[in-house]
């Protein structure tokens, strides 16, 4: 797990990059929960957790990114769930986790 | 029929002739020799079934066997000797059976020979130990205690093995301790001595009678079937070189279902007159003159002088017992029963225990029911009622009786063929186990509209892909409705009408209680909206006397049921169904692994450990193997995350305490299915707040999501509720259309 800065988004936004593992459960969720805390008290305004590498998720994995996103919306901030494989994607939507941040699948 | 070779040396049969009763006679072999530790093996069966044939085979066999373990048998007095006298005998057939052995030579046993004698022709290996029982016993003086004898002729078997003999003694008839003081006092002797080091016993009894010993195991000798009691019939007719027919036979192995002696009796009647048992009339003329004067006569006046010694009390036992003299129930209670026979309470209580084991009567909720089931022994009291409290003539009695029995033949013969088509209520509703089925394998109106007409194997290939929607209970207890509400026995014959308890989602809870009560109904078409109204209210009625609450009513009929028939039960909240639905109903019974259909599955089983992450070591071993079936990659990733969220249930909440899970991977033609298993607290407990779930669950807490992730991500999602666990059974079609990883 890491992090790093990066310009995306909108030139006013600080944005931050979080990776996920390959297995997205409580241990790893609760990694990058605290990874995004630190960024969020950074002064991070647009998260991004890059699941490129993340070949599955399970649902205390996603209650963990809802916390995230609840965490992130309460200090301004955006989340942004990036290279999302299909499988996960179908896990999102069933969990309502599309309904609250961006996806951006590896289609994408 | 038992294959194995050994001459005939105490059994009335010759081993071919000893017919169902190989696995018992192997058991019993087997633990004389093979049995392990202390404790003695209770052989228990109904009056009649054949104990004590069984255990002189075993003798037989272990005689020729010439291994290690000396066989004695010893059938306790049923008459009422002394305790004393009774030892002694022991003693003398412990020693004779002992020399016979070691010699190799049956013939022995044939000799009149005291205890001294038998000390002077033991080998010269076994004399010491022999000789100083015997001089112990004669030396014992008149004013000895009989209990020092009693004892030392029942320690014999102890004494050998200190000598480095083994024995396995086998005590028939242990019951005559129910008769007799003397008896219990050497049964009890029995019980102290036991099986130990070097000697091992068998106690053999009637069923209903408690020996009170140690026991190792309990072998239980049961009735012979029809199939099993009509190759005695067979064997008898052969033996005593009587004729008969098929349909003879056929009959008087229905009259003497499960009584192998009182078979033989009737032929060696035969033989003894010279006459065939060929035609209805012969036989039940035969079967007249048995239950007259014969030895079936004589064996159950015997069994009765036991039960009730005294002619006035006989007399008095009789009338209560003769159903077919009775106006009305036979069923009376206790109090009327100790009116009637007028005895103290002492002597009444021996009496009714007595009537119990011997299975005339049973006793429940403070009310004795007559059993009424054999045939036999029902002829036998109307006989005996007639003659002693009715008065009627001898030759009248017996000329009704002859002629009552030639147009019973018929009945018994129908009923029979009737019994013979029945469906097996009680097999098949013990085999509901949380099974779902398809709607239409109940519903005979869903059947008729989709399957009528089809072949089989299509039947059974569309019920498969139908949608299981009817969750059978978890029976665990099943009994023919009229031995739980007796009027209905006179609508249903007894195999044609079933109760059975249960569960209906297997949470063992007062809410999960459920009793399914089915009935086989004749109809020779579909059965009309009026005869199923007929039956909805009976079997209603059998609930609600038997206070049922939650009941499930289930009717099977030949040819089904009209629409309008089916609109009335599913209005009921009842189930219709034909006979054609039966056998595929039975497909659905079977555990999953027996059920035909796409076939070639391949199974593996992964045990994991409770610990975090590990499930990921499953289900990349699923992932492996799907991929060897091609199974199309986003199924795999939905099978895999499905697979998590199940291991991820039985981590978190079932405090388990072995700490595994247990996952089964099946892969057919069509599907995958995953079973993942654990114990623990179970899944429905906690969901229904029954037992409080292992971790806390806080307001809007984004958790529990797993078994709805599950039901979305696969087709079929079934949970049971083990003794001790959860199991979830997960199952995904392979649609032909994607394509594999």
């Amino acid at each position: 797990m890491n992090s790093e800065g990066a310009s995306l988004g909108t030139a006013s936004a600080k944005t931050a990059v979080v990776y996920a593992d390959d297995y997205l459960n409580k241990l790893t969720g609760e990694k990058i929960e605290r990874e995004c805390k630190l960024l969020l008290e950074e002064g991070c305004t647009e998260l991004v957790v890059d699941l490129s590498r993340t070949e599955i998720v399970n649902s205390i994995g996603v209650s963990i990114l809802l916390g995230v996103i609840d965490t992130a919306s309460n200090a301004g901030a955006r989340v942004i769930f990036s290279e999302v494989n299909e499988t996960t994607v179908e896990l999102f939507d069933m969990l309502g986790v599309t309904r609250h941040a961006d996806i951006l699948d590896r289609a994408a | 029929m038992n294959d194995l070779k050994y001459r005939r040396i105490l059994s009335d049969r010759e081993p071919p002739d000893l017919i169902g009763r190989s696995t018992e006679l192997d058991r019993l072999v087997d633990f004389a020799l093979n049995g392990a530790g202390d404790g003695t093996l209770l052989v228990c069966g109904a009056p009649g079934a054949g104990v004590s044939e069984v255990l002189k085979h075993a003798y037989d066999r272990l005689f020729a066997l010439a291994s290690p373990v000396i066989p004695i048998y010893f059938p306790m007095d049923l008459s009422g000797e002394g305790a004393a006298r009774s030892a002694r005998r022991f003693l003398h057939q412990f020693l004779i059976q002992t020399i016979a052995f070691a010699r190799q030579d049956p013939s022995i046993l044939k000799w009149l020979l005291d205890l001294p004698e038998l000390a002077e022709i033991a080998s010269p290996s076994d004399r010491h130990w022999i000789e100083r029982l015997v001089r112990g016993v004669e030396e014992h003086g008149p004013d000895d205690s009989d209990d020092a004898l009693v004892r030392l002729c029942l320690g014999a078997p102890r004494r050998a093995a200190a000598a480095g003999v083994r024995t396995f003694v086998m005590i028939d008839d242990a019951h005559a301790a129910m008769y007799h003081d003397a008896a219990e006092a050497v049964l009890d002797m029995f019980r102290s001595v036991g099986s130990g080091d070097g000697s091992r016993f068998a106690i053999a009894s009637r069923r209903r009678f408690d020996p009170g010993v140690v026991s190792a195991g309990r072998l239980e000798i049961e009735r012979l079937d029809f199939g099993q009691t009509a190759d005695v019939v067979e064997s008898s007719a052969a033996l005593f070189g009587v004729e008969i027919s098929d349909e003879a036979r056929d009959l008087l192995a229905n009259q003497f279902l499960g009584r192998p002696g009182f078979v033989s009796a009737i032929f060696q009647s035969a033989a003894e007159r010279g006459e065939p048992l060929d035609r209805f009339l012969n036989v039940e003329r035969a079967y007249a003159h048995e239950i007259f004067g014969g030895r079936i006569r004589r064996s159950l006046d015997d069994l009765f002088a036991r039960i009730a010694p005294g002619q006035d009390l006989q007399r008095s036992v009789i009338s209560m017992l003769d159903t077919r003299s009775a106006q009305g129930s036979k069923r009376l209670s206790i109090e009327t029963w100790l009116k009637q026979s007028a005895l103290g309470q002492d002597e009444f209580t021996k009496l009714i225990d007595r009537l119990n084991v011997e299975e005339f009567i049973r006793v429940a909720d403070g009310r004795v029911d007559v059993v009424q089931t054999e045939i036999v022994v029902a002829d036998y009291l109307a006989v005996r009622y007639g003659l002693e409290v009715a008065g009627e003539s001898r030759a009248a009695l017996f000329g009704r009786s002859v002629t009552d029995y030639l147009k019973r033949a018929p009945r018994i013969m129908a009923a029979f063929y009737r019994t013979q088509a029945a469906i097996g209520l009680r097999t098949l509703l013990s085999g509901f186990s949380l099974q779902q089925i398809p709607a239409a394998a109940i519903d005979h109106g869903l059947f008729a509209e989709h399957y009528k007409g089809l072949p089989e194997d299509e039947v059974l290939t569309g019920l498969r892909a139908d949608e299981p929607d009817v969750r059978l209970p978890e029976i665990v207890f099943t009994a023919d409705a009229a031995d739980l509400y007796r009027p209905i026995g006179e609508l249903a014959d007894r195999d044609r009408s079933a109760i059975a308890l249960g569960f209906q989602t297997g949470s063992y809870t007062d809410e999960d209680e459920i009793v399914w009560i089915a009935a086989e109904i004749d109809s020779k078409l579909a059965a009309s909206r009026e005869t199923a109204e007929f039956w909805c209210d009976r079997l209603e009625m059998v609930a609600h006397m038997c206070g049922f609450e939650r009941f499930k009513i289930w009717i099977i009929a030949p040819e089904g049921f009209t629409p309008d028939a089916m609109d009335l039960i599913r209005g009921r909240d009842a189930f219709g169904s034909s006979r054609r639905q039966i056998p595929f109903i039975r497909r659905f019974l079977m555990a999953d692994h027996e059920l035909a259909g796409p076939v070639t599955a391949e199974e593996y089983e992964v045990v994991v450990p409770m610990d975090d992450e590990s499930e990921m070591i499953a289900a990349n071993t699923l992932e492996e193997i799907a991929r060897r079936h091609n199974v199309p990659s986003r199924a795999i990733n939905q099978i895999k995350t499905a697979l998590l969220e199940a291991s991820i249930n039985a981590s978190e909440h079932s405090l388990s305490p072995d700490r595994k899970i247990r996952q089964k991977f099946r892969v057919e033609d069509d599907r995958i299915v995953i079973t993942v298993s654990n114990r623990g607290l179970r899944l429905a407990d906690i969901r229904s707040g029954a037992i409080a779930a292992a971790g806390p669950e806080e307001p809007g807490d984004r958790r529990g999501w797993g078994l709805k992730l599950i039901q979305k991500l696969m087709d079929e999602v079934r949970i049971d509720q083990t003794d001790d666990g959860t199991s979830i059974s997960m199952t995904k079609y392979l649609r032909a259309e994607e394509a594999p990883a």
